[in-house]
Formats: C-alpha cells, sequence, structure tokens
C-alpha cells in the first residue's frame, strides 16, 4: 500500500523593490502541514514596516494574499495541471510559478511542522521578515507571550511595567516584577526572532546585571521568542543572557511549563504580595 | 509596430501557461546593448501562435483607440540562431520559428497581475475603466479577461492609487480556436463572448447612466482608429496564421455597429438607473 508522505513546510513571500536589479524585500510567510491539514499566511500588519514597502505596494501584498486565500479554498491554482490542497508543498509550487510580477514567492522549503495555534507562525515571520515595529507594540507582543507563558494565575500575581532601583540609583522599567519580604523578582523577556535581537538582547543583560548590583535579592527569570528552528542563530545571544545576567531563560513556546515552574518558585521564595509594595523612594 | 532585436533571454523556464512565454532582452540595434529592455515574449512556433500575436497586436492597437492604459508593445526579431537556441534550452515543440514575434515590455515592480475582483476596485484610481475595458473585449471577442493574469494593478507614479492595465489578449476574435478557422471566427461575431470583471456592477450603479453612455460614446468615436488596427500587424502574422486582414475588419465593424445590443448596454443602463448614479446606502 503506497502511503502519502507527510509534506510540512515554509516559503517566504517576497516584493519586487527593484526589477533591474533583481532586488526583493520579504514581506510575509506562509507555513503548512499535510498530516494536519493546515497552512496558514503571514503577511505586513498595517503597522509594520519594512524598507522599500511603500503604501501602493503594500496594496500589492494583500491583493496577492486574498488571492492566494481564495486559490487554498479552491485547492487549485490557476494553470496548474492538477489541483492540490495548500498543505501540500504542490500548491505552493504551482502558486510559486504564476506569481511572477511585484509579488513573489519562493520555492517550497521544508520545516519542523509548526504549532496551529499561530504564534510560531508569527516567530518565522519574524525571523524571515524582520518588520519595523513601534516600540510600545513590540512591548505588548512579547508580555502578550509571558502573560500566556505564566497563566493567569501566576500573571496577576505581577506588575507590569514596575519601575525599580538599578546601579547609583538609576529607576528601570521591567516588563513584570514582584516584591515580597524575601527580596524581588523581574520577570523580562525577548524577542530573539526579531530584526534588533541582538540589540536587545545586551540591552536586556545590561539591564539585569544594573539592577542586580542594586539589588542584593533578586531573582531574574527571563522568556524568549525563538525563531523556528533557531533560524535567526540566537543561540549565543540567549547563552549571554544566562551567562552575564540570570541562568533562568526559558523558551517561551518550547519550555514553557518550566518557565512558569521557575516563576512560581521565585514567586514563592520571596513570599511574595499580592500588591507589589514598594518602598517609599521607589513609588 | 515598433521593432527590437532579440538579444538574450532571461527566463530559467516558459512560463506555465498556454503560450509559453519567455522573458527576452531586447534592444534597438543587434548588435548593441545600448537601450536593452526586458519584453515578455510570445513566440511563433505554429499557425496558432501566429494567430496569437495577431490577436494581441490588433488588441493593443483597440485598447489604446479607447484610452486605456497599455504595456508597450514591440515586434521582436530573432535570428535563425537564436530560435535554435531556445528550443535546445527550453526544449520547445514545434520550434520557434525566426523572424517576428510578440513582446510586450515587463512590468514587476511597480504591477500586479491579478484575478480581478470587487475588493480592488477601491484601489483604482479610475474605476470607469472597468466599464471601458468591458466595451473593448466585447468589441474584440474577448472572453478570456476574467482568468487570473489578464490585467494588471499597476501603481501610479505620482499616485497614491492604481490603475488598469490590460494584458494577455491572445485569445480575442472568439479564442484561438476559433481563429484557426475564417467561418467560425465570423460566425461568432454575434455573440456576446465577452465577460466583465467582478466589481462592474458596482462601477456602473455608482457611475450611473453617463458612465454607460459616455463610454459607448467613446468608443463609437473611435472607430475609425480602431478600424486601423488591423494594419497594425506585420504581415508575417497574418501569412503565419492563414488569416486575412479583412477577415478581421469584417468581425470589428460588426461589433463595432452592434455594441449596444453585443454588450447588453440597455442592461447596464437599468441597473445604472437603479440609484440614479451614487452609491447604494
Amino acid at each position: 500500500m503506497i502511503t502519502e508522505k507527510r509534506s510540512s513546510g515554509f516559503s517566504i513571500l517576497r516584493l519586487v523593490t527593484d526589477q533591474t536589479r533583481g532586488i526583493t524585500v520579504p514581506i510575509g510567510a506562509v507555513a503548512w502541514d499535510s498530516s494536519r491539514q493546515w497552512y496558514q499566511i503571514r503577511t505586513l500588519a498595517p503597522t509594520e514596516r519594512v524598507e522599500g514597502v511603500t503604501r501602493q505596494r503594500r496594496a500589492f501584498v494583500h491583493v496577492t494574499k486574498r488571492q492566494l486565500e481564495r486559490w487554498a479554498e479552491q485547492g487549485h491554482v490557476p494553470y496548474a495541471e492538477q489541483p492540490a490542497p495548500p498543505w501540500t508543498d504542490e500548491f505552493w509550487l504551482n502558486a510559486g510559478a504564476i506569481l511572477t510580477t511585484a509579488v513573489r514567492l519562493d520555492p517550497p522549503k521544508p520545516m519542523e511542522p509548526l504549532d496551529e495555534n499561530g504564534d510560531e507562525l508569527e516567530l518565522l515571520f519574524d525571523a524571515l521578515v524582520q518588520p519595523q515595529r513601534r516600540r510600545r507594540e513590540q512591548r505588548q507582543r512579547i508580555d502578550g507571550a509571558v502573560r500566556r507563558a505564566l497563566g493567569d494565575e501566576l500573571a496577576k500575581r505581577t506588575r507590569t511595567q514596575a519601575s525599580v532601583r538599578a546601579y547609583h540609583q538609576a529607576m528601570e522599567q521591567v516588563l513584570r516584577a514582584a516584591r515580597g519580604p524575601g527580596g524581588l523578582v523581574v520577570i523580562e523577556a525577548v524577542n530573539l526572532a526579531a530584526r534588533d535581537a541582538r540589540k536587545e538582547a545586551d540591552a536586556l543583560a545590561s539591564k539585569l546585571m544594573r539592577i542586580g548590583a542594586q539589588n542584593d535579592q533578586l531573582k531574574a527569570i527571563v522568556g524568549y521568542l525563538a525563531s523556528p528552528g533557531g533560524l535567526n542563530g540566537e543561540g549565543h545571544m540567549r547563552d549571554w543572557i544566562a551567562e552575564r545576567a540570570t541562568p533562568a531563560i526559558f523558551d517561551l513556546n518550547a519550555e514553557r511549563d518550566a518557565f512558569r515552574r521557575a516563576a512560581q518558585d521565585m514567586l514563592l521564595s520571596i513570599g511574595e504580595q499580592r500588591q507589589l509594595d514598594l518602598p517609599p523612594d521607589e513609588r | 509596430m515598433r521593432e527590437l532585436y532579440a538579444r538574450r533571454a532571461n527566463s530559467d523556464r516558459p512560463l506555465s501557461t498556454r503560450w509559453q512565454p519567455i522573458d527576452i532582452y531586447c534592444a534597438p540595434e543587434i548588435d548593441s546593448a545600448e537601450g536593452e529592455i526586458l519584453l515578455r515574449c510570445k513566440l511563433v512556433r505554429s499557425r496558432e501562435s501566429a494567430a496569437v500575436c495577431l490577436s494581441e497586436a490588433v488588441s493593443i492597437h483597440v485598447l489604446e483607440a479607447v484610452g486605456l492604459m497599455t504595456a508597450d508593445a514591440y515586434c521582436v526579431l530573432l535570428s535563425s540562431p537564436f530560435a535554435e537556441a531556445l528550443d535546445h534550452r527550453y526544449e520547445f515543440d514545434p520550434a520557434v520559428r525566426p523572424g517576428r514575434h510578440w513582446g510586450t515590455r515587463l512590468l514587476q515592480e511597480n504591477a500586479l497581475e491579478v484575478e480581478f475582483t470587487a475588493a480592488e476596485v477601491d484601489l483604482l484610481s479610475a474605476p470607469r475603466d472597468i466599464f471601458m475595458l468591458y466595451l473593448a473585449d466585447v468589441v474584440l471577442g474577448h472572453p478570456d479577461r476574467c482568468t487570473y493574469g489578464n490585467v494588471l494593478l499597476v501603481a501610479e507614479e505620482s499616485g497614491r492609487r492604481h490603475y488598469l492595465l490590460p494584458i494577455d489578449q491572445s485569445d480575442c476574435f472568439g479564442g484561438n480556436a476559433r481563429m484557426a478557422d475564417t467561418d467560425s471566427l465570423l460566425g461568432c461575431k454575434e455573440r456576446s463572448l465577452a465577460r466583465p470583471l467582478e466589481g462592474l456592477d458596482r462601477v456602473v450603479l455608482e457611475g450611473g447612466q453617463p458612465l454607460v453612455d459616455e463610454c459607448l460614446r467613446v468608443v463609437g468615436a473611435a472607430k475609425d482608429e480602431i478600424m486601423r488596427a488591423v494594419d497594425v500587424p506585420p504581415d508575417e502574422w497574418y501569412q503565419g496564421s492563414g488569416l486575412h486582414p479583412d477577415t478581421l475588419a469584417e468581425f470589428l465593424e460588426y461589433r463595432l455597429d452592434h455594441l449596444e445590443e453585443l454588450s447588453r448596454a440597455d442592461h447596464w443602463r437599468g441597473l445604472a438607473s437603479a440609484t440614479e448614479g451614487g452609491r447604494i446606502l
């Protein structure tokens, strides 16, 4: 009996920015998995920017996404010899063959299957496209991931955007914090799949070191978002934070349970109070 | 038609569409790269593909005559050695004929091939072009406009919107199969044949009867220019396809003289008068 081989993969959507020199910029990612009959497309959101993508060209991205979704629903790409469902390499090969103008689709590449919940596709998108986002949006995204990893109960026990004392009495803002009789817990996070990953990792390590210099009883835990398969080569950044700032560093998706347990243990160890009582000089 | 010499191919493989176009760099002089531009070319390899080139050349003249934007079009001169090299590389069967072929300037970074839907109407700076294109397709007997890639959205240079650019008119005059036979071609002249793009209803509703009447008037006024379209293609394509300019002229004249009924003008006027123009709330 012949069994169909499982196909899970991804492709990159690109926008042509210089036809003469053949220059394109990535503006989207597609991923699929035949065993779960799943596919998803992620393209630039209105608040995300990529150099070379003007407003007019952004419209091309949206139109192309709509077209791909229509063909996916029909299970057939125009001019393809055979129909193929959108969770197969064949579908995306066929689509790539007829996208020959402003928007292109790279040939499919195999990949470890992604979770269907969309988080890993977001990370893949970040790693491939590296869009510029407003700082506030970046923080909201990462805090959302931390909140999901902590769970509602633990999340309620920490204060967001807390200010804490750091080296030479400077104030630093952290993602989440909790204080108790036994010390201070700081929960931070970094997106190692994003375009500024290296800069952010360095800044985070430095910040935690400076907070530690002012707080003997600091317990720091860091969660990170990693591109699927480590496409962004982020291992060294994670190791640097572990070596210099805190050994408690966890992948928010792959090590979610470990992150949550470690955070819980830390909060218990400081005898954390429900409200974050900061000394008067830290209010 | 302007002529350019084919100098070097740029495609890894022919497109998977019916006529297998390839992209070729072409220049005004055979022995110089100066002024080289990249064209998407449909190559004459058979009687049918010669008819394709005819269809394209006549059509683009008609589209321009009614004021629509079109791609820059050229006659591409291909030498025997280059034709052989193309056959060898791309395994064309039947083989490419040396001589004249059809080419249009390739638009990539500022243009997108689309399967046009109503959602794209809002991107256009001139939605009326959808109705004008429909009338042009009726004149040309073009049944294939709704197929993916037969219109482009092109970003305006100075504006924020886009214009509609019809591309790929290889199947006019009722389609390539009918072009193979004069009787069959003329036998379909009384059929409407053209299919409007999605979104045309909305454009007519918003434009009202003035839009319908104005577009019909424009086409009517362009009759003489439209009829000159049959003189545009080189004799080589007429000979290669077995068609005669008079056949195409007879077809076009009939279509122009019966445009009201072939385009179902009364239907569009009726639709337009449903709101007497303006938006539906």
